[in-house]
């Protein structure tokens, strides 16, 4: 905001103009004051006179004062001030304008890169989902697997337990059987038959 | 106890010895009576191992062995020598090195025979020749009987063991069950 100020010594002059300027038509009125048609003519030549004079005393006085207290420097100044305070105004304004676009700019990019940002993270929060998924759905088949193959081996090792335990029990029985039931004569048997195996052996 | 690779260097001596004399046999037969008697008479060969004991009465011990179970000549020698050399408790090692050096320059092989009945001697005479005629040696063969094996018989020649026992017939069975073929 510009304010304009007037320096005192211009209100000063301002007031003593206003001064002359009303006592100007006083002085005239007093002089205009005798009667006669001459004194008529001469009257308004005198009248004349002093309105002249009344002017030129108010004109030297106004520029007297002007002078005395350079109001026409300080007028001057004020304008150049003010042209100043203009152009800086102006500048100001050109520079804020600026700003501003340039704060719009940069809005406008914040969104764009926002805007990114956010398809970016959605982009990654769904590979992850995804990763997660498949990681879980590996995860559970191979806990189906080693479990399948866990139950496997179980079955395994209890088939074959049961395989031995029962193929010890034949064997225990067959010799119990074997050594109850052979007679001398089967015994010779199997030696012949041994004797026999061992002869038709290669070398 | 003296180490396998000694014994065999002290029978490799004496079986030269014995070869030269023609008495390779009777040295393998001396040596293992004297390797029994160690064997059945545990406190000789701790009276040789005794330091303290004289060696004279070391030496008229071995002579009254030696007497007594008719060992002389160059067994007796070299038992002698072995006392002088306080190799003496090596004894029945030497005669293991030296039996098989003397089996092995005779072409000649140990065969450890099981059966679960006695045999009669023709049957063992075609066990020897069956397992003389698959080693292409020599087999000296002693007979044991083993009921436990049920039937049959095992043989055992050095590390090759032919076994037709019905044990070993029942084992090979279960093995099967047990792989379910």
């Amino acid at each position: 905001m510009i304010r304009r100020r007037f320096p005192l010594p211009l209100s000063l002059a301002f007031s003593l103009a206003l001064f002359l300027a009303l006592l100007g038509p006083v002085s005239l009125a007093l002089a205009s004051g005798g009667g006669g048609h001459e004194a008529d003519s001469s009257a308004q030549t005198t009248n004349l006179i002093f309105r002249v004079l009344n002017f030129a005393i108010l004109v030297g006085g106004l520029v007297f004062i002007a002078r005395k207290y350079k109001l026409m420097g300080a007028v001057s100044g004020q304008v150049d001030g003010v042209r100043r305070t203009l152009a800086e105004a102006e500048a100001a304004e050109k520079e804020a304008r600026a700003r501003l676009a340039e704060a719009e700019e940069k809005m406008a990019r914040l969104q764009a890169e926002l805007e990114a940002l956010t398809a970016s993270s959605r982009e990654q929060a769904e590979r992850e989902r995804k990763e997660i998924l498949e990681e879980a759905g590996r995860e559970m088949e191979k806990i189906q697997r080693d479990a399948s193959l866990s139950l496997t081996q179980e079955g395994k090792r209890i088939s074959e337990g049961l395989r031995a335990e029962v193929a010890g029990m034949v064997v225990r029985l067959a010799e119990e059987t074997l050594s109850r039931n052979l007679n001398p004569d089967d015994r010779k048997r199997f030696v012949q038959r041994y004797l026999d195996q061992l002869e038709g052996m290669k070398r | 106890m003296i180490g396998y690779m000694l014994a065999k260097r002290y029978a490799r001596a004496l079986l030269d010895l014995a070869r030269e004399a023609k008495r390779m046999e009777e040295v393998d037969r001396e040596l293992a009576s004297l390797a029994e008697a160690y064997a059945v008479a545990p406190g000789l060969a701790s009276f040789f191992a005794d330091p303290t004991a004289p060696a004279d009465a070391k030496r008229k011990v071995l002579e009254g062995l030696l007497e007594k179970i008719q060992v002389g000549g160059l067994t007796a020698d070299f038992t002698a020598f072995l006392l002088r050399k306080k190799r003496i408790l090596g004894l029945p090692e030497i005669a293991a090195a030296y039996r098989d050096l003397s089996d092995e320059a005779a072409n000649r092989l140990r065969a450890r025979l099981r059966s679960a009945a006695p045999l009669d001697p023709a049957e063992t005479e075609r066990a020897r020749a069956a397992l003389s005629r698959l080693s292409g040696k020599e087999i000296i063969l002693s007979v044991e009987v083993d009921p436990t094996l049920l039937g049959g018989m095992v043989a055992q020649v050095g590390s090759v063991v032919y076994d037709g026992s019905v044990k070993n017939q029942l084992r090979l069975f279960a093995e099967s069950l047990q792989k379910g073929r």
